[in-house]
């Protein structure tokens, strides 16, 4: 559906680069649903027929992210478990704090690429 | 359980995550985050840099695969010019999203409800594609 040398850019949660097996389960186990299998994206990009012509780390703000919803969650934490619910709340921040947990072990990067279809 | 209810619990899935947060101190929290809850992570800078690099103008089509509420293909297709075709699964994403990218793209934005893998769209459509955050 794209044409020939047309844009691709995409932006992901990804494991790290060279973890070990038990490194790449804990990963899983802290990351997103969906957390794909270890490949990086670039490799994916390239193996789906596109030069890959830039790639960036997206890292450091997507820990910034997660700080920012975690920090404000605590600030609005009573009227959110008032108006949402306890579980709500949990849920949101346990999986905030897993994902964190994961980058501060360096198991988790965020990264974008920009490919070019052949 | 069967391929096709192992997909409506998916989907349900999806569209429940766009149904959290939707009382009224729930929208505040989604908006102190720039309103990208549930699941994205894409940054103002970031969507701004990513039209930056999509080479793309107002005479193409860009594509964003699951779009969600539009972000950030809303930012990119305003920047750019270009006309937008954002594709989910959640229909619910589709809604929340409809009117602020009406207000932003106007007729230059089609919502489409369906799996961006099956599209019934031909070769050589769109100038650019994007996705950010699908599944996470």
């Amino acid at each position: 559906m794209l044409k020939p040398r047309g844009s691709l850019v995409v932006a992901t949660i990804e494991m790290a680069e060279r973890l070990g097996a038990e490194e790449r389960a804990r990963a899983t186990e802290l990351g997103p649903e969906h957390l794909g299998t270890g490949c990086p994206l670039r490799d994916l990009v390239a193996q789906s027929d596109f030069e890959v012509v830039i790639e960036r780390d997206l890292t450091d703000d997507f820990r910034s992210s997660l700080l920012e919803r975690l920090d404000v969650l605590d600030q609005r934490d009573e009227e959110l478990r008032r108006a949402e619910g306890h579980e709500s709340v949990d849920v949101e921040r346990e999986k905030r704090k897993r994902m964190l947990t994961a980058l501060e072990e360096g198991l988790l990067r965020r990264t974008a690429v920009v490919g070019r279809a052949l | 359980m069967d391929d096709l209810s192992h997909r409506r619990t998916t989907i349900r899935s999806y569209e429940e995550r766009y149904l959290r947060f939707r009382t009224k101190a729930g929208t505040e929290f989604r908006s102190a985050l720039g309103g990208v809850m549930p699941n994205g992570w894409t940054t103002a800078e970031q969507a701004e840099w990513m039209a930056s690099v999509a080479a793309l103008s107002q005479d193409d089509l860009l594509l964003d695969l699951g779009g969600g509420r539009g972000w950030p293909g809303s930012l990119i297709a305003q920047k750019t010019g270009a006309r937008l075709v954002s594709v989910d699964v959640p229909l619910e994403a589709l809604r929340q999203g409809a009117s602020t990218l009406r207000e932003q793209l106007g007729s230059r934005v089609l919502q489409v409800c369906g799996d961006g893998r099956v599209l019934p769209i031909g070769d050589a459509h769109f100038s650019a594609v994007c996705q950010a955050d699908v599944l996470c």
